[in-house]
């Protein structure tokens, strides 16, 4: 094929799985179609809470994700709680903070390890790795099992916890259960450190390619934000509260696609962990900005795929501030709580800071608290077209590379933004060898 | 042990193997056996991802339970071993939100995390995967013949 014809179609593979295509087609070095599609079919999860009881909707919500399930139920439950005006304790907002700090463990050390770290060192999967980096895989599955275990004991759950409830928590953990995860913790930090000592070292063959887009977070003025905040961009000075979030997410339709897309100030927005860090850096601790600034991200960076730098500084981060919850749990006494709730009419807005980005829950209830409306906007439809603008700047500025490494970094970009595009499901599809 | 449903529970028929755990539990209440004799963990993992590398441990045998496209009429069932299959399912590698069990598997193998733990699978061929909290009226009728079978492999130790 000639150098000046590029024709790539990633293409998704089946109607449940759908991942997204990345269609490019150039014509005698002209380019013309760059394209980010996603075809999953639409969802309708809004539909499904509808003339559901207040209490049960937290519990739906978090099956639409098997990696970010804690995320959406508290998502959700804050969404409950400001449409009914309920509030919750310090020892609440402590056990959820915590239990989202352990996802954002979860979620980050693997996508980081298993998908980033494959396409730093060029091989296809992490299973190469297993034979040639041996140690740090094990090492990773450690954390992995760590983060793990740490939601298991505060969600009663590793995914899809049972014990967070509306204004409270079913179950607590106990002082062993927390010291003995807290004492893990501790000892996970050296653990981080080698890992991003690898990370570190295949630094260098991230590409070298730079876009600045709007960054949309959440920001909180006591901490690098992602259980509190209200939304703000670089864009804007001063934050504007998550009930308005439909102002900021200007969710729109695009014919490629059938997810649909946002915009504020400019033609897209990027969100996640690198719009985190970019809005909130000065907050973040000590040892992840440390950890950030020694993998080369040190302040405002425009570089998208140090979204999964970014990634590995929030791990450090992650483990740290669920070090300070269970400190704090175990000095104060525990009690289960007997939040008595009255439903009552209302509309809520719940956010949370997920490993993907920022996510918002809105339900409207009635008098009795049935749930009548629900809107949900998830952070990987919020980064469609910030990946679409990201292809149209890398394709010219790639394509001189050759239709395989160019179809190599488009798809490490994808994997760069982390996206849930068809997320949670587990089906199988197999042929019997005989 | 341990009998392990996948699946999501938003989408119909791709969560039968949770729904397959709902059953499988009230099935021992039935017959009066309390959870600490039934000497089987019934896990409803819903969307677990990687999270299932750390169920191998100190586990003689696990049983997943899976919807899926096995190549049979809709609501049929099959027992099979991981080795017994090819797994049709591609991914893209974009996220951790794809899961090819069979492929998790032979990853599972080459981490040595399994241990002697002895896998067996039944899979349900689904009807449909649409948006609904409820199965199809194949596969929710045919689900408890499945259980059924499970729970004589448990019972007799097979």
């Amino acid at each position: 094929m000639s150098k000046n014809n590029i024709k790539i179609d990633v293409e998704h593979v089946t109607r449940i799985e759908g991942h997204g295509n990345i269609v490019v087609d150039v014509k005698e070095g002209k380019i013309e179609k760059v394209q980010w599609q996603v075809p999953e079919a639409p969802r309708f999860f809004e539909a499904m809470v509808k003339g559901r009881y207040f209490s049960e909707i937290a519990t739906i919500t978090s099956r639409i994700c098997g990696i970010c399930s804690i995320g959406h139920t508290f998502a959700s439950l804050k969404a409950t709680e400001d449409a009914m005006g309920i509030k919750i304790s310090e020892t609440t907002r402590h056990l959820r903070e915590l239990l989202l700090h352990g996802e954002t463990f979860q979620s980050h050390i693997l996508h980081v390890c298993y998908l980033v770290v494959p396409d730093l060192l060029k091989v296809n999967s992490v299973l190469p790795l297993i034979e040639t980096h041996t140690d740090i895989i094990l090492l990773v599955t450690k954390l992995h099992r760590l983060a793990n275990e740490l939601c298991d004991c505060i969600g009663g759950r590793t995914t899809h916890p049972i014990r967070a409830r509306v204004g409270r928590f079913s179950m607590l953990p106990n002082k062993k259960e927390l010291e003995a995860i807290k004492k893990r913790l501790v000892d996970s930090v050296d653990d981080l450190k080698k890992i991003a000592g690898v990370v570190q070292s295949l630094a260098g063959n991230l590409p070298d390619f730079k876009r600045e887009t709007e960054y949309l977070a959440l920001s909180y003025d006591k901490e690098y934000a992602f259980y509190d905040g209200d939304c703000l961009t670089n864009d804007i000075k001063k934050t504007i509260p998550v009930r308005e979030y439909k102002n900021v997410v200007n969710e729109f339709i695009v014919p490629q696609s059938t997810a649909k897309y946002g915009k504020f100030n400019r033609d897209a927005f990027m969100v996640g962990a690198l719009a985190r860090w970019n809005n909130n850096y000065k907050q973040i601790t000590p040892l992840a900005k440390e950890v950030g600034k020694m993998l080369g991200l040190d302040g405002v960076n425009y570089n998208p795929f140090m979204n999964n730098i970014a990634q590995v500084a929030e791990t450090v981060f992650a483990v740290e501030r669920a070090i300070y919850h269970i400190d704090w749990l175990l000095n104060n006494d525990l009690k289960l709580e007997e939040t008595e709730v009255k439903p009552k009419a209302g509309r809520g807005v719940g956010a949370v800071e997920v490993p993907r980005g920022v996510l918002f829950h809105e339900y409207e209830y009635d008098d009795n608290g049935y749930c009548v409306k629900a809107n949900c906007v998830i952070p990987t439809n919020l980064n469609h077209n910030n990946i679409q603008l990201d292809f149209e700047k890398m394709v010219p500025e790639f394509m001189h590379l050759g239709e395989k490494e160019l179809q190599f970094h488009l798809e490490m970009l994808v994997r760069a933004y982390d996206p849930c595009v068809s997320c949670s499901t587990h089906y199988l599809d197999v042929e019997f060898k005989k | 042990m341990a009998v392990i449903g996948l699946g999501n529970r938003l989408l119909s028929d791709e969560g039968a193997g949770a729904h397959a755990i709902d059953l499988l539990r009230r099935k021992f209440s039935d017959d009066g056996i309390a959870d600490e004799e039934m000497n089987v963990d019934l896990v409803d993992a819903g969307t677990p991802g990687m999270n299932l590398l750390h169920e191998f441990d100190e586990r003689g045998k696990i049983i997943f339970v899976d919807a899926g496209n096995c190549g049979l009429n809709p609501g049929e069932f099959r027992r099979f071993l991981p080795g017994d299959v090819k797994s049709l399912k591609k991914t893209n590698h974009f996220s951790l939100h794809e899961f090819d069990l069979i492929g998790f598997l032979e990853f599972a193998k080459q981490m040595k995390v399994m241990g002697n733990t002895e896998v067996v699978i039944y899979c349900i061929q689904a009807a449909e995967v649409t948006m609904s909290e409820n199965m199809s009226g194949v596969v929710r009728e045919k689900l408890p013949y499945l259980v059924e079978e499970i729970y004589d492999e448990i019972r007799k130790g097979r």
